[in-house]
């Protein structure tokens, strides 16, 4: 009887890490706040063991070219770029100064760090991309491998990884060790 | 006592044990597995209202019983979705009580949350109002049966 007991606890104990460790998932959240004239709102959170197994399921073409400002940029460049960024040591690589925009790409800590602030003070970009994650963007020539996105992302640190701010909206994406609670002025 | 009155007592007993337990266990069983629920108000002279609830224990009887050969002749897009709703009925056992989406513009609010056993979804809009509660155990056992027949 006694060995049974023991035997259950045991069970118990050993089954608790498993649970705890997908109860304790951490979050990815999304914020849209369009702060013209619709101000509608968009709030999206999901642990991200959720995301990795969701991802896999999406197939997802890649485009052989994209465009960047108006001009076509071949992903094979941009794979060449990245892997040449990725090997070096962390800096500033891109500085653009233009009428338009102020952009700078940094690579730092891990992390491929994109900032944009528009000249006229309209809008400003913030972008915190783990390299992990980009690689896996840029990893396979015919495909985005999502699964692979995934797991970069349940390896990312906590914190902001894109803010954008606008004339007409706000975008907010961070990932938090735990859900946030609704936001007030429910219907 | 005589030994007759003691075993017709114990017999008594052990029935009434058997019964109440039984009645018990159901009972909690029923009430565990939640309710499906559906429920929709239109607003407005003439507007509809539709209450649905079927107990999610008659709801997992329907699943457990259900023929679902179609399964078989499901495309293959739908098969690579079925593990991937299984993992996340099965993740969402397990997370923690969260407003999951909550989009909201100038017309209508769609909410989808987790809370306690259950998925609850909710429009609002002008016109109407529409909540469904989901056990999510009857997603997970439905993912499940799906999954293995299609495995099968």
């Amino acid at each position: 009887m006694n060995k049974i007991l023991g035997a259950t606890i045991l069970a118990c104990v050993a089954a608790l890490p498993a649970r705890g460790a997908t109860s304790n998932d951490r979050w990815v959240h999304i914020r849209v706040d369009d702060s013209g004239e619709s101000s509608g709102r968009v709030d999206i959170q999901v642990p991200i063991g959720m995301v990795s197994a969701l991802l896999p399921a999406m197939k997802t073409k890649h485009a052989h070219r994209i465009v960047i400002d108006g001009r076509h940029v071949d992903m094979d460049e941009l794979r060449g770029y990245w892997r040449a960024v990725r090997a070096a040591k962390d800096g500033e690589y891109v500085t653009v100064r233009d009428d338009d925009a102020d952009v700078r790409i940094t690579k730092r800590g891990g992390l491929v760090l994109l900032s944009v602030d528009d000249r006229d003070g309209g809008g400003k970009v913030r972008m915190k991309i783990p390299v992990p994650v980009v690689d896996a963007v840029l990893s396979h020539e015919d495909t985005i491998d999502l699964g692979a996105i995934g797991a970069a992302l349940a390896k990312a640190p906590s914190g902001e990884i894109l803010t954008v701010d606008d004339e007409d909206s706000h975008v907010r994406i961070w990932i938090d060790a735990a859900p946030s609670p609704a936001r007030e002025g429910e219907r | 006592m005589r030994s007759s009155e003691r075993l017709a007592l114990a017999i008594l007993l052990g029935l009434s044990v058997l019964v109440f337990g039984t009645a018990g266990a159901a009972a909690y069983a029923w009430h565990r597995s939640g309710h499906l629920r559906l429920a929709m108000h239109e607003s407005g002279p003439g507007g509809t209202d539709v209450d649905v609830s079927l107990p999610g224990a008659l709801v997992n009887a329907a699943i457990a019983l259900c023929p679902l050969s179609a399964v078989r002749e499901l495309d293959e897009h739908a098969q690579t979705l079925l593990p991937v709703l299984r993992e996340v009925a099965d993740r969402l056992v397990a997370m923690p009580d969260a407003v999951l989406v909550d989009v909201r513009d100038e017309d209508a609010t769609v909410r989808i949350e987790k809370r306690g056993d259950e998925l609850v979804i909710r429009v609002v809009s002008a016109e109407e109002r529409v909540e469904i509660y989901v056990p999510i155990e009857s997603v997970r056992r439905l993912a499940r049966k799906l999954d293995a027949r299609s495995i099968a």
